[in-house]
């Protein structure tokens, strides 16, 4: 083989091989692209997700919605004091004791009524806050008030860090 | 002696651009075989049926009398079991691992479930503490 033969040769190789490279990073990009839009089609907001766990809080009687006892009637958006405990919301909405960190959690304050209980998973990261207009039923009174909701979406595997 | 050179350039050449065509069409066929791939699967579907539901889950448990919520698509590619802390949309004849699956937290004393296999019209049902996974009733559609 001659020394341009030779050079032809070395020429291609390199040539090939920076072509295959750009192809796998081309096909790889492709894959990532399809992968992304995939997962956009199917993005729920967690402020949505939220929305609809935060529902039973003030409406059914399971949680901390008011039931008058002689006649049976739900009272939605009416937190009876008496039930706004930690064990109640315990009952209401429990999380998995190892893994619920990675589940929604929440800490309920009632602003006038000062009065604050959350979840058994949640960590004081807040990730966004919802509102609801309630009354409050404190003994025979009724009084309006706000129900903060604050969020906790998810907190990540405590993986490396913890394992040193 | 030069001529026999030549003509080894030549040949070179030539088989160099089919090597080259080869990879080009390679290359399209693969991007080719990952979209179809993608537009064949029902993946998507089956990941936002399975967020559906479970927030259909979530709003029934939220509801403080009865109800009942029909599912608006045609689902009958999906077998569903709903259990007490998960729904799980399946798709016949594919591994369990592409499952789409979703958890969700019910108050105590309720009771989530029921099973619908390839149904067109599937319905959750809230009677007290107890929510239903079943196929929908004619005047429920």
């Amino acid at each position: 083989m001659n020394r341009k033969a030779q050079f032809d040769v070395a020429r291609k190789t390199i040539f090939w091989m920076i072509a295959g490279f750009l192809i796998a990073i081309i096909i790889l990009a492709f894959t990532f692209t399809i992968a992304d839009y995939r997962s956009k089609l199917t993005y729920v907001p967690p402020q949505m997700k939220a929305e609809f766990i935060t529902l039973r809080f003030a409406n059914i009687p399971q949680c901390f919605a008011y039931r008058d006892e002689v006649t049976g009637r739900v009272y939605s958006s009416t937190i009876d004091l008496a039930k706004f405990t930690r064990e109640r919301l315990f009952s209401c909405y429990h999380t998995d004791p190892k893994e619920g960190y990675q589940d929604y959690n929440f800490r309920l304050v009632l602003k006038k009524t000062n009065k604050e209980i959350f979840t058994n998973n949640y960590f004081n990261k807040d990730d966004f806050t919802q509102f609801k207009q309630v009354l409050v039923k404190d003994g025979d009174t009724f009084t309006e008030d706000t129900l903060y909701i604050y969020v906790q979406e998810y907190i990540s595997k405590p993986e490396a860090n913890l394992l040193q | 002696m030069v001529r026999n050179r030549m003509m080894n350039k030549k040949g070179e050449s030539v088989i160099l651009m089919i090597g080259e065509l080869l990879a080009v069409i390679a290359v399209i066929f693969m991007t080719m075989q990952i979209a179809t791939r993608f537009a064949k699967s029902d993946a998507v579907v089956k990941l936002n049926v399975v967020q559906d539901m479970n927030m259909m889950v979530n709003v029934l448990v939220g509801e403080p009398g009865d109800a009942v919520v029909a599912y608006p698509t045609d689902v009958s590619s999906f077998s569903m079991i709903l259990t007490n802390n998960k729904i799980t949309v399946i798709t016949k004849g594919e591994s369990e691992f592409k499952n789409a699956v979703e958890s969700f937290n019910l108050p105590e004393g309720f009771v989530a479930q029921g099973v619908v296999e390839e149904k067109a019209k599937v319905c959750l049902e809230k009677k007290k503490e107890v929510i239903t996974l079943r196929e929908c009733n004619k005047d429920e559609s």
